[in-house]
């Protein structure tokens, strides 16, 4: 279990300082296929900060909404000999796809939330919780367009992921807050719809507005918005374990541990304690 | 009504190949703005991928040259992996048949170094040689030791002078580089973390590849009667980590 408090998203630019500095971490999260090779420095790293800190291991390459195949088998084993060996505090994923077919597009696209995606997800995430031994948690992901036929909610699709396969729930609520300016709904309906027990993990993050519609770039400082959603997310929730994430145009530590603190502050504060 | 599949290969087409879609929400001009969004994070983590992976060929050829390579093999060979790391692996042969790169035929053998140095830096880790026990081992066992090439090791014989030029690439300053006939000999190896790449002369080369194919010392070396000290040659290539053995009675005997 990841304690509930604040983490930061570890990226290679800041593996060398935070080694050698050994600053205040509350727990960190790395992308697992970074870590999907079978030595080197790589890994040695990760194993020294799993002597230091939990560790959370964050995937992408999974394609959670496609359909399991060989390819899919092949990276699942990948994740399965890297959870042996760090004992992560926790594993997660995104509700999304990338793959088709033998193609691979090496991004978290959007689902339509139809009953077929539903069973896609929860096959391939109950595969997931059976290799690894262990509860998945789901992320939903942000998105820019949507499918005409996608009768169900966004909201809905997610908490019957986690209703069906007993899976734990990352809320991105960054990823929300995109999708609902994007799409135009109200963000607080998606969290009000999630129960409360099933959500693990927090994400936040920074996005951009190009053309007209939200980027979730991950370059930018967590803007007031998301953190209001946050705030009124902690309110139903209590506190949860909280990461900032950090993608492109990675800043100095220090400010990624400055929002780290931010979130940690929301975290204490009395109204998180509601739920 | 489409399946789940058909949505999500119209979804690919329409993003990468500017297909059609009517299956989404929205008007054209504002759909393609979206889908640019995706298209730009898709390629770009494809691209990205491969100027983590050649470094040298993008020093070799320029920013702006490479980035159009990138993006000519990234619409060409789609990528069949979800772990980034292993995306790539074929852009050598890319190179080798990429026309604005006819004139430089070392581009694409440089790739394939770049690729091997990229498999040793993520390859096993082993226990490091026993050179004590090797030395302490009575001298008419030693001629039976067996070797084998260490998991982060890689060797590479090209017509070109592929470590000379990996080496003068990893500074910024460039100095001229001639290329003298071949063949040349290549080794890549992983010390501390880090891959290095040096050139081995042929007979180095001959006692390496010998004792990477499992011959025993004393046929090894037999086979390299030119190598003035091959004692000295394969103290060399152990320490560096290229080489592991196994002692007589120890693990897999």
């Amino acid at each position: 279990m990841l304690p509930a408090c604040a983490g930061i998203g570890l990226r290679p630019p800041h593996h060398a300082r935070v080694l050698a500095e050994r600053p205040d971490l509350g727990w960190v999260e790395v992308h697992s296929e970074n870590f999907f090779c079978a030595g080197g420095e790589a890994l040695e790293f990760l194993e020294e900060v799993r002597r230091r800190h939990p560790v959370s291991l964050h995937g992408v390459g999974l394609s959670l909404g496609s359909p399991a195949g060989a390819p899919s088998r092949r990276h699942l084993a990948k994740l399965r000999q890297l959870a042996d060996r760090i004992r992560p505090a926790a594993v997660s994923e995104h509700l999304s796809w990338s793959m088709v077919g033998e193609r691979h597009l090496n991004d978290l696209l959007p689902l339509p939330h139809t009953d077929e995606a539903l069973a896609t997800v929860c096959e391939r995430v109950r595969e997931t919780q059976d290799a690894l031994g262990r509860r998945l948690l789901v992320e939903n992901v942000s998105s820019y367009v949507r499918f005409k036929d996608s009768p169900m909610a966004e909201w809905d699709f997610v908490a019957e992921v986690a209703q069906r396969t007993g899976c734990g729930i990352l809320l991105d609520v960054n990823n929300i807050y995109v999708s609902a300016r994007n799409h135009g709904f109200d963000p607080m309906a998606f969290v009000a719809a999630i129960p409360p027990g099933d959500v693990a993990e927090i994400h936040l993050a920074g996005h951009e507005e190009t053309d007209g519609f939200l980027v979730d770039t991950h370059g930018r400082p967590v803007c007031d918005a998301v953190w209001d959603l946050y705030r009124r997310t902690l309110a139903r929730t209590g506190p949860r374990p909280t990461l900032v994430e950090w993608d492109t145009d990675i800043p100095d530590l220090r400010v990624l541990l400055a929002e780290a603190a931010k979130a940690d502050r929301m975290l204490e504060a009395p109204h998180a304690l509601a739920a | 009504m489409p399946s789940l599949p058909e949505l999500q290969a119209a979804f690919a087409c329409a993003v990468l190949d500017a297909g059609g879609t009517d299956f989404l929400v929205g008007d054209a001009p504002a759909l393609e703005r979206r889908l640019a969004a995706y298209r730009r994070n898709v390629t770009g983590n494809w691209v990205h991928a491969l100027r983590a992976t050649y470094p040298v060929c993008e020093r070799l050829v320029g920013g702006a040259f490479f980035l159009a390579a990138a993006h000519r093999y990234a619409t060409e060979r789609p990528s069949t992996v979800g772990d980034l790391n292993e995306y790539g692996r074929d852009f050598d042969a890319f190179l080798r048949d990429y026309p604005p790169a006819a004139d430089l035929p070392y581009l694409a053998e440089v790739a394939r170094l770049e690729w091997a140095v990229q498999e040793c830096y993520y390859a096993a880790d082993v226990t490091p040689a026993d050179l004590a026990g090797l030395a302490a081992l009575p001298e008419e066992e030693r001629p039976a030791v067996c070797f084998a090439m260490a998991p982060a090791a890689r060797r590479i014989d090209s017509a070109f002078p592929l470590a000379r030029i990996w080496q003068a690439h990893q500074e910024a300053d460039v100095p001229a580089i001639e290329f003298p006939p071949g063949p040349h000999h290549a080794l890549a190896w992983r010390a501390g973390g880090r891959v290095l790449v040096d050139g081995l002369e042929p007979a180095e080369a001959g006692l390496f590849d010998r004792l990477a194919g499992g011959a025993a010392l004393a046929d090894a070396h037999a086979s390299v009667p030119q190598l003035a000290d091959p004692s000295a040659t394969l103290a060399r290539l152990v320490l560096r980590g290229a080489l592991t053995f196994t002692l007589p009675g120890g693990p897999g005997k």
